[in-house]
């Protein structure tokens, strides 16, 4: 089946032109993509969302000329969703930021100025801070679309070289709270399985999350699950909104916003009463606690914990659309099944109380035993191409060291001191400000030098009116490194134009800890470095300024590297094998070459390159799978739960009473508001609002009005609304839809238009464990301004 | 050497006999053809002086009602222009009363 | 230079290509060039319909095909029709296979010689067509 370059240029014009005539040929049109004209094939991963789809970029004459799916790869076996396949498009679009850019005060202009320029001004900027205001006043967000390599670096100069933790990233806003329940509920950070589960499940149970538009490869493999399954596989969706995501659902539970958390106690409840739980796993692996001492108490403390939450009064709590007798089907049908895999997203973790939220998910998996066998699994999808991999496992927040170690713990702090060749007592013992401190030390003048990367908090924050005025102000030097402008780098003193994906190397891990690398395929526009280089340069003259050794110290093992490839490995081998060596993310085996060897990447704990090339570790926690459950053994059992945080290596099932919402609606805001993503955008659309597919598919936001709601209110389809709350107010067209429950709005928050940026109205409120904003939920009202109107989509220049 | 795809609409009660007629016309080679009359064709020709030539002629068949072009590739003579082995007059004369 | 005199050769030879064959026969003016042949058969939609999903009109006026697609494997998984036809300025009626491979390319391999469609139902893509 060889066809000549003529031929398939022959053919490719035949199809073109039969195409528009809507004529179907009779020739082979096989392969075409793959016959595109590229000069070479590169494999990485999408930077798209947190699933990690594998895919190859097609090069020609050094430019991204087209992307397709890795069939092999166990991620996403080839598939892509739309944002997948057309994100290529960006990489030369005219809005790239390409040159560094500077103004000393922000209502100027920014000036164009050279890289040695620009580094001098972001040291000196540091400099002054830390010896006006002291290491404490100076901080980096980050975020969980930088490589692994880049939050290392970031936070290695920050706190081995500035010496302080003030290093926090987005992640705080997206997956904090599935961190705190991993850690309170079995021990050690990130899932114990991964997508492998999805085919071997007989019942999943998806809550707080749309994950048909939000994940939809992920979701591809659960529908087909189902779809291919109808009669044996279960699918249970909860979630107060009706979503695409519940077209493939048996159940659909839709509770009022915030009473999860009495929903699945009635579901604990349901699997007591009825006896539906395992005895040998809970005897073998299981402890219970209640409170913040960690109390250990008996089971029957629990059941009687649990009295409460009958399915009756349960049912009642939620709203009115879910029956006692729906509580006790899904119970049932997730106790029983051979295999029940949990998966949810933003829905739970964006709580106040997201970590006992998290908590009561895992309750149940550990109840049922429905835990480390095959189908059985408790999994927290997360949003970001490496907030799983990077910034949870490479020290990208406040209170975490890389490799999972605690800020606070001496020893733990010595073993990095140790590793990085510095000082002990060079890390300060004090955890930094996590992400809402930091922005309202910002506010508060507290902090007077900040770094901002490949992220944008002034458009992402909740209630964000109050922290943008913060960074607007000229008492905060602000560094913004980015590809694109927005509304963030309106804030900036100074702009870092970076390397986008594809045109650096580097690592990103997924939901299921799976490390997978994206190499150098095509050279970055104009000017704009890898960060990784940024930082290092930018370590050197802080050096100087500062007069300090140790921060060029930070930097040393990194000299003389070449930046595109030579320099991110150096990075990532001191990560991996001085810094992950024997902690529960050993990554030692997943080195470059082996990393680039793989169709798809390699699943911690990986410890050594043989084990690596197997694809590591796909269970967690159990022996035959994971090489650590052998070297951290304890007694003979199948299953060992090694992990950091539980000293008795146990699993613990907590006592977690209902709690509601931090703002509950009342007579002057009497509707709930949520938001979330549509498929075709990510985050603040700075990417997929440049390409044109994906801006023209959902060119601006609206909110989903239930059709109950919208009579009441007059509210016709595409009318404009205002949505008010006691932050702030926007206006958007009106979707009327039986998708959310009655008595609550939905809005997509990707739209960066001053008039419908709905964090405007969100609340502020965060979680006490994560510190994770309850982006979710809030008290709103509605008010119908006028029929439809014309609007236009809108993304932000550089000017504004 | 320039390959073209070309949409030709043939009035459609003759659309067998044009594209049996196109087939006859060198370099010219008919992928398919609809009961509306359209006829997808591919030109595969030496140059695209040929090329517009042979289009000249498809245009003058009985029958024909018009040919458009759908995709075009000419990659090699624009690489040659480049090189300078292909000189190529100023491209639009003798085309400005269009 | 010698780059924007070639643009310039390609742009002519198009509109080489495509003029001649508008002065033929005076009063035929369809002239098939790429967008507007599929574009012509549709009616023309103002900037803000076009900001408007396909499927906002088509559950009406092709509600067949719509639900064909909504009920599908696509439809459930949000592979919404510009995935396929394009966005309004590059419709096709039927795609060109290539979109098809971004995901199917492991599929794509028993298929030499025939597009998906010839063999699984059109928008359903579920089985066989008889």
């Amino acid at each position: 089946m060889s066809v000549t370059r003529r031929d398939f240029i022959k053919r490719s014009a035949a199809l073109t032109a039969a195409s528009y005539v809507g004529m179907n040929l009779p020739i082979g049109q096989h392969n075409v993509a793959q016959a595109v004209d590229a000069d070479k094939w590169v494999r990485g991963t999408c930077r798209l969302c947190g699933a990690g789809c594998r895919l190859e970029m097609g090069v020609k004459n050094g430019r991204p000329v087209a992307l397709r799916g890795v069939p092999k790869a166990r991620t996403n076996y080839g598939y892509l969703c739309m944002k997948g396949m057309l994100f290529y498009k960006i990489m030369q679009h005219p809005d790239r930021l390409v040159k560094p850019l500077y103004r000393e005060k922000k209502n100027q202009p920014f000036r164009e100025v050279s890289w040695d320029q620009a580094l001098d001004i972001a040291a000196k900027g540091f400099a002054d801070s830390v010896k006006k205001f002291g290491s404490d006043s100076t901080a980096y967000y980050g975020s969980g679309q930088c490589q692994t390599e880049e939050t290392y670096i970031f936070q290695k100069v920050m706190r081995g070289g500035l010496q302080t933790n003030n290093v926090e990233g987005n992640p705080r806003l997206c997956m904090a709270s599935a961190v705190g329940g991993y850690l309170t509920s079995f021990g050690a950070d990130e899932p114990i399985g991964g997508y492998d589960n999805i085919e071997r499940s007989y019942c999943i149970f998806i809550i707080g999350s749309n994950m048909a538009e939000a994940h939809p490869v992920i979701f591809r493999r659960v529908m087909r699950r189902k779809l291919d399954n109808p009669d044996k596989v279960k699918i249970i969706n909860a979630d107060p909104r009706i979503s695409p995501t519940s077209r493939i659902a048996d159940m659909h539970m839709q509770f009022r916003p915030g009473t999860d958390l009495a929903l699945m106690n009635a579901m604990a409840y349901v699997i007591l009463e009825e006896k539906l739980y395992n005895q040998k796993f809970l005897d073998d692996y299981c402890v219970f606690r209640v409170g913040k001492d960690k109390k250990q108490v008996n089971m029957a403390a629990f059941k009687e914990s649990l009295e409460k939450y009958t399915p009756e009064k349960a049912a009642r709590t939620c709203g009115g659309n879910i029956t006692a007798e729906d509580i006790r089907t899904a119970a049932r049908w997730f106790a029983k099944s051979q295999g029940t895999l949990s998966m949810w997203c933003m829905g739970i973790n964006q709580r106040k109380q997201g970590v006992w939220a998290n908590n009561l998910i895992h309750n149940l998996h550990i109840l049922t035993g429905q835990l480390c066998k095959p189908g059985a699994d408790s999994l927290s999808m997360t949003g970001q191409p490496n907030a799983c991999g990077g910034v949870r496992e490479g020290g990208g927040l406040c209170h975490i060291l890389p490799g999972h170690r605690l800020v606070k713990k001496e020893k733990l702090r010595n073993q990095v001191e140790d590793a990085w060749g510095i000082p002990r007592g060079r890390i300060p013992p004090k955890p930094g400000y996590h992400t809402m401190a930091m922005f309202q030390a910002v506010n508060e003048k507290k902090i007077r030098a900040i770094w901002i990367n490949c992220t944008s908090p002034a458009q992402s924050l909740p209630n964000v009116t109050p922290y943008r005025k913060g960074l607007q102000s000229d008492d905060v030097f602000v560094v913004c490194t980015d590809i694109f402008p927005t509304k963030t780098t309106e804030c900036a003193n100074l702009i870092l134009p970076t390397a986008f994906h594809f045109e650096k190397t580097g690592v990103y891990g997924c939901t299921e800890r799976r490390s997978q690398i994206t190499p150098k395929a095509v050279d970055a526009p104009g000017e704009a470095m890898p960060e990784v280089w940024i930082v290092r340069e930018w370590a050197l003259k802080l050096a100087k300024e500062l007069n300090d050794p140790v921060i060029a110290k930070c930097v040393e093992p990194f000299l003389g590297k070449e930046p595109d490839c030579e320099l991110p490995e150096a990075v990532w081998d001191e990560y991996t094998q001085k810094v992950t060596k024997g902690r529960d993310n050993d990554l030692r085996g997943a080195t470059y070459e082996v990393l680039k060897s793989m169709d798809d990447g390699v699943q911690w704990p990986a410890p050594t390159k043989e084990f690596a090339l197997t694809g590591g570790t796909v269970m967690k926690f159990v022996r035959g799978s994971d090489p650590m459950a052998e070297t951290l053994a304890k007694d003979d059992k199948p299953y060992q739960f090694y992990g950091p945080a539980h000293a008795d290596k146990k699993l613990w099932v907590w006592l977690r009473p209902y709690v509601g919402a931090d703002e509950e609606p009342d007579a002057e805001y009497p509707l709930y508001l949520s938001t979330g993503r549509i498929i075709d955008h990510w985050h603040t659309t700075s990417m997929t609002g440049r390409v044109p597919e994906l801006l023209r598919a959902n060119p601006y936001s609206y909110v989903e009005i239930n059709p109950k709601d919208a009579a009441r209110m007059g509210v016709k389809p595409n009318d404009m609304v205002e949505i008010e709350s006691r932050r702030g107010r926007v206006e958007m067209p009106a979707k009327v839809v039986e998708g959310p429950i009655e008595g609550m709005v939905f809005a997509y928050w990707h739209d960066m238009h001053e008039d419908r940026m709905i964090n405007k109205v969100c609340k502020d409120a965060y979680d006490p464990g994560s510190k994770e904003p309850e982006f979710k939920i809030c008290a709103c009202r509605v008010r119908r301004i006028s029929g439809p109107r014309a609007l236009k989509p809108y993304i932000t220049t550089l000017n504004g | 050497m320039p390959i073209g795809g070309f949409v030709v609409n043939a009035q459609p009660e003759f659309v067998n006999e044009v594209a049996g007629e196109l087939s006859d016309i060198d370099d010219v080679e008919v992928y398919g053809f609809d009961e509306k009359g359209n006829i997808v064709a591919v030109i595969d020709s030496e140059s695209s002086t040929i090329m517009e030539a042979q289009v000249k002629k498809i245009e003058g068949l009985d029958s024909v009602l018009t040919v458009g072009v759908a995709y075009l590739h000419a990659e090699d003579e624009v690489e040659k222009i480049e090189n300078g082995e292909l000189v190529i007059d100023n491209p639009f004369q003798n085309r400005k009363k269009h | 230079m010698k780059k924007l005199i070639s643009v310039l050769f390609l742009l002519a030879l198009v509109a080489g290509l495509t003029a001649c064959n508008a002065a033929l026969n005076g009063q035929a003016k369809q002239i098939v060039t790429p967008p507007q042949a599929v574009l012509a058969d549709h009616p023309t939609l103002t900037e803000q319909e076009k900001l408007l999903p396909c499927f906002e009109c088509h559950k009406d006026v092709t509600p067949e095909i719509y639900s064909d697609w909504y009920n599908s494997a696509h439809g459930i998984a949000n592979v919404k029709c510009y995935q396929c036809h394009g966005t309004f300025e590059e419709l096709t009626k039927v795609p060109a296979v290539d979109s098809c491979s971004f995901c199917h390319a492991a599929e794509m391999e028993h298929a030499d010689t025939t597009p998906c469609w010839a063999c699984h139902l059109t928008h359903k893509f579920t089985g066989h067509q008889k």
